[in-house]
Order: C-alpha cells, then structure tokens, then sequence
C-alpha cells in the first residue's frame, strides 16, 4: 500500500483520548461492536425480569407501568441498539479488510456515525430517570399508544429522540458501505470477486438508504402530534393511526432484512471456511440475497393484516416469496459442506445452530404470511416465538459465530474451544427451551405484552420451561464474558490465517492488522486471494 | 462500474416490476407511486453511473493489475479527527433542544456550524 499518509495533525496515538478521536475504520467496528454487545447485555438482563415475572402465573415482581417499560426498552434495545449495529460494527472492520482497502470511503463520516449511535442508544435509555418513567409504548410506539395523551411522560419524547438520531447515523454509515466497496477495491478485486459477506452488506446498505427515512420521517410526525397538535394519527382530527403503521413497516420489515443480511453473509464465509469447500453458487448468493431485498420492500403490509386496510393477497403473495430467495441460501450451504472436510469449531457449531433455528423462524415466518393463519396468531406469543427464533436463533447465533470466527483477527487471540462449546450448548439448549414453548402458548392463546396471566389459563408450565431457557441463556453469555476474559490473558502470537482455510483478503494479513491494514496485498486473481496466497498449490483451480 | 451500473439497474426494473404488479393487483395509486419511486431512485444512480462510465477508473475493475497498485489512486486518510464526536454532540443536543429546550438547540444550532466550519477546514 502507498498513498495512505498520516494523519493531518498530531493528536493522542494511546489512550482513552485515541478512541475517542479515532476515524479508524477497525477501531470504529471495534466500538461499534462493544457497544452494541452493551447494549445486548441490558436488553438480556431486561428479558431476565420479563422471565421472572412471567415464570409462574399471578406475580407481582414489576408491575403493569413498569412492565411496559421493561419491555419496550427490551426489544428496542434488541433491535435498534445492537442486533443491526453489530452487522454494522462488523461490517466497518471487514469490509475495507475484504476489498484491499486501507480505509472506509469517508473515515470522518464513519465516525460521526459510531458517536451519534451511541448518544442515540443513551438518550433512549435516558428516559429511565426521568419522572414518568422511559417509553412504554413498545418498539414500534404506534399511535395512539405513543400520544401524549397515553404517553405524556418525556420518556417517550428521548425515545423517539434516541432512535431519530440512531437512523441518522444508519443512513450515514449505509453511504460508506455502498461507496467502499464500489470505489475503494485493491487491484484484481472485481465485483465478482469480492466476498459474499461483503455484497451482502451492499444489498443491506441499500435497503437502509430506502428504509430509514421513511423511519426518521414517522418519528418526526410523531413529535409534532406529540408537541404541536399535529395530528396526524388523531383520528378524532382527521388524521389516521393506520397510516403512521404504514410508514412504520416500510421501515420496519426492510429493518428485519437489515438485520438479518449481514449474517447471512457470516454463516456464507464461516460454513465455506469449517468445510474446506469454496463457496457453492456464489452468483446465486449474491442474486439472492438482492432479492430478498428487493422483495422486502414490497412486504409491509403483511405486518397489517389485520386492520382489514391492505390489500392482502398481494403483500401475502410478495411475502411468500421471499422463502425462495431464502431457500436459495440455505440450499448453498449444505451444498458448500456437501461431502467438505467438516471440521466443528465453535463458529460452526454456531453456525449449524443459525440454520436450524432460522429454519423454524422462516417456516414459521410462511406460515404468518398467509393471512388466514396469521388473523389468529397476530399479537399472540406465536409471534413472538416466530421472530425471536428468526432474530435470537438466527442472527444472535449468527453474530456468536462471527465473534468466534473473527475475534483472533480481531484481537490477536484465540477464544477458547471448550468454553465456546459449553457457550454454544447452553445457548442451543436455553434458546429452544425458552422459545420453542411460546409457539404452543401462542396457539393456546397467550397474547403478548400481558405483564401476567391468571394460573387457570393453563400456561404456567410453559412460561416456566421458557423462564428456565431464559436463565440458561443468561449462564451461557456469562461463559462467553469469562471466556473473552481468560482468552485475552493468554494471548500468544498467530499466524494471518489462524483457521487454516480462510479464503478471503483480511485472512492474507496479520492478527490484528496493522494502519491502513496491509503491508503488501497479494495478487487478486480469484475469489479465494487469501487461500491461493497460502496454499499456492491449489491457486490455479479457485482461478479456473 | 459496469457491475455496479447493472446492480442499480436491475433494482430498477425490479422496484418498477412490483408497482406494476402492485397497480394490477390492487389498482390503488398511492403504493403504486411509492413503490415506482423505489425503483426510479435506483434509476437515478445506474444513470449518474452509465454517465461517468467512461471518466471514473476503479483500481478494482483491473481484473490483472499488480497488487502493489493498491491505493495509489485511493488519496490521503486521516486517522484521527477530534471533529466527528463533537458534530454528534452537537446534532444530539439540537434534536433533544428542538424538542424540550429551545435555549439547548439554540446553543448546539451554533456549535454544529463551528463543528463543520472546523471539518471543512480540517478536510482541504
């Protein structure tokens, strides 16, 4: 690498202050990533009070108030303030890896983005010490439930604040994903031959770019009926509460692609890597996971169904759909492990645990689309079980095998095998016993957000075996904290490609990697670089 | 580029495909018009893309160019910039002022100015 100088001026090389004014692109995907793992903390810690008190029928552990603000901040903590900024951390750390940059198209930018999440997420959660309490008009605060007359406290106000400012900065850091990539590739490095993880993050990049304006523009909305008598979903006044779900969904559902498109570009690099294979049908990943987003576009009203205000054949037709595009991925990685050298590390076996767990999410997921099946299932646990199994059990899972997978890279140290295994097997376990039971509770008629149940309801043993699950969770990702811990206190020196078989660029430099992060980039020649650089003895049948 | 051009291109055939599926299906205009936008937003980057075709040259597209090439036409990067942070600062304490104390978004109007005075500069 030759043009990358220093920076303009002297300013603080260690230390706190490094961090605090770092344009790096690895040191912002490292703060993105730790605080986004934050966040997951007090969002599992959130679910934990959720578990207790529904654990047994008829407690009082929090009350009603206080249980509408557990679980909002629970899942807008869950998927504002880290399942997506995790794709986004990880993203800011490998994509320029990937391509043979040195840098993100704009480093400044790229920054700015990082820091205005981080207030976002605060200014949310700031709302606990306010009088009146945070923001209990769960994730989606549709009106009329997020009014000032239901809502009035100013909680609800930092809320649509902290996530305004949180779409700011993912619009933001979308325009570096989409431009890096196009722009800023090494030498050789064609589209066609940039690795899928990183044309996953195009696809998701675009549909953050058609998707969270229409977001910042409902909460916008919001506000004004909040603090100048707008009205516009007062229905008393003319306006329309359906028409701020509208706008709301047309983020939303591209949101769930959002958060769900980065990882399958993990599972895509992680199963290629653990099977010794090249990637099977690499122009059928990338077609697919554009059409995904394409279609997810065309797919919001399906969340609709039942306010009898959408045209449901067509939004349950696009949602169909989306299954085969979907299907598509799936097909390619048991093809990629297909008679491979399948060897089971802990990111594998979290990987294998993703497509066993978003295999009922999206089954689950088709059933919801049609409209007669989800007319009952709406706002019952059904729900709930269906997309905690498609964002729990798919991309938190997802994101564990990312972490085992990239962390020596990252860090320069391995994560230990036994504990990642006793990590992933009580995360397999907890996560099935929490979640499978509340499929059955849906179907048996438990609806969603009630902070209890009465004990002749017969959904006791359920809420129970959930409530353990829960726990079992909670016990893995304390292993995976002492893990991290004990790892990074035997740090020994690794080789650039500690797994072996890794294929693409940032598996051709050194652990961590250094400024601008190549020393020399190896000849590009074909989609694996990195595994033609080690093993030069196959080079010419990845470059046929 | 052309790879790119062709991505934009075919979401917008896709984005005009599914307004059109979307009109027959439901003859409702206002999704019709939304989700044609979808697709005409994409057109309006394959076109900026078809029109420099020829002007922008991307190290990338050198299918055998040697990789000691690599960021020579990239340009300088800076690692470290005080301004990013306090520019979020600034654009948080304007949207919470706007909102609960005008004297606050006031404050943070003109720090953001300062902030993008001093980017700029720091940019040239």
């Amino acid at each position: 690498m030759t043009a990358v100088t220093a920076p303009p001026r002297e300013l603080a090389k260690s230390g706190i202050v490094a961090w605090l004014v770092t344009t790096d692109h690895k040191r912002i995907g490292i703060l993105y990533m730790l605080t986004s793992l934050g966040f997951f903390l007090i969002a599992g810690f959130l679910a934990d009070v959720i578990r207790l008190q529904l654990a047994a029928p008829q407690q009082n552990i929090v009350g009603p108030a206080a249980y509408n603000q557990v679980f909002t901040l629970h899942g807008t903590a869950m998927i504002f303030l880290f399942v997506a900024p995790f794709g986004f951390g990880l993203a800011n750390y490998l994509i320029p890896l990937q391509i043979g940059a040195p840098e993100m198209a704009f480093p400044r930018l790229n920054a700015y983005s990082f820091w205005l999440f981080l207030l976002g997420g605060l200014t949310v959660f700031a709302g606990v010490v306010t009088q009146g309490g945070a923001a209990s008009a769960g994730w989606t605060a549709f009106a009329p439930l997020s009014d000032v007359r239901v809502s009035a406290g100013v909680g609800q106000d930092l809320w649509i604040l902290g996530l305004t400012m949180t779409s700011i900065s993912g619009i933001m850091t979308a325009i570096n994903f989409l431009v890096t990539p196009i722009v800023f590739r090494a030498p050789g490095m064609s589209m066609w031959r940039i690795p899928i993880f990183t044309w996953e993050m195009i696809a998701t990049a675009l549909l953050i770019m058609m998707a969270f304006p229409p977001l910042t523009t409902a909460f916008a909305m919001l506000l004004l009926d909040r603090h100048t008598g707008a009205r516009f979903f007062d229905p008393g006044s003319g306006g329309d509460p359906v028409l701020y779900q509208h706008i709301f969904w047309f983020f939303g559902h591209p949101e769930v692609y959002v958060m769900i498109l980065p990882f399958f570009g993990v599972i895509t690099e992680v199963v290629a890597v653990f099977s010794r294979k090249p990637v099977f049908g690499y122009t059928g990943l990338v077609l697919a996971a554009f059409a995904i987003a394409g279609l997810s576009m065309g797919v919001w009203a399906h969340h609709m169904f039942t306010t009898g205000a959408v045209a449901n054949p067509f939004f349950a037709g696009m949602s169909f759909l989306i299954a085969v595009p979907t299907g598509i991925k799936f097909f390619n990685w048991i093809a990629t492990m297909w008679k491979g050298a399948i060897s089971f590390e802990t990111p594998m076996l979290f990987a294998i645990g993703f497509m066993l767990n978003f295999l009922i999410g999206g089954i689950t997921g088709v059933m919801l689309a049609s409209p007669p099946i989800d007319y009952h299932a709406e706002d019952s646990y059904f729900l709930i079980a269906h997309f905690h199994y498609t964002l729990g059990g798919g991309s938190m899972f997802a994101i564990f095998a990312a972490l085992y997978f990239w962390f020596p890279k990252i860090w320069g140290a391995k994560l230990d095998e036994r504990l990642g295994r006793i990590h992933f097997a009580l995360m397999f376990l907890g996560f099935n016993l929490a979640f499978l039971p509340m499929f059955f509770l849906g179907v048996m008629g438990m609806p969603r957000r009630v902070y209890t149940y009465p004990a002749q309801a017969g959904w006791g043993l359920l809420n129970l075996s959930s409530s353990i699950g829960a726990a079992l969770i909670t016990i893995g990702t304390a292993v995976l904290v002492w893990n991290v811990i004990v790892s990074l206190r035997k740090k020994e020196p690794l080789p650039d490609d500690p797994w072996g078989g890794g294929y693409s660029l940032e598996w051709a430099t050194s652990c961590p990697p250094p400024e601008f992060n190549f020393r020399a980039l190896p000849p590009i020649r074909s989609k694996r670089p990195a595994f033609d650089l080690h093993h030069p003895e196959y080079a010419k049948d990845s470059q046929k | 580029m052309n790879t790119a051009m062709r991505v934009f291109l075919s979401s917008t055939a896709f984005g005009l495909g599914v307004s059109a599926l979307y009109w027959l299906t439901t003859h409702e205009n206002v999704g019709t018009i939304l989700l044609g936008l979808f697709g005409a937003g994409f057109a309006f980057v394959a076109g900026y893309l078809f029109v420099i075709r020829g002007k922008a040259r991307v190290d990338g597209d050198e299918q055998r160019a040697p990789a000691e090439l690599a960021g020579e036409t990239i340009g300088v990067f800076s690692l470290e910039s005080p301004w990013p942070i306090v520019l979020a600062c600034c654009t948080a304490g304007l949207l919470i002022g706007v909102v609960l104390h005008p004297m606050l978004a006031f404050m943070a109007l003109i720090a953001l100015f300062v902030t993008l005075w001093q980017l700029v500069r720091e940019s040239v």
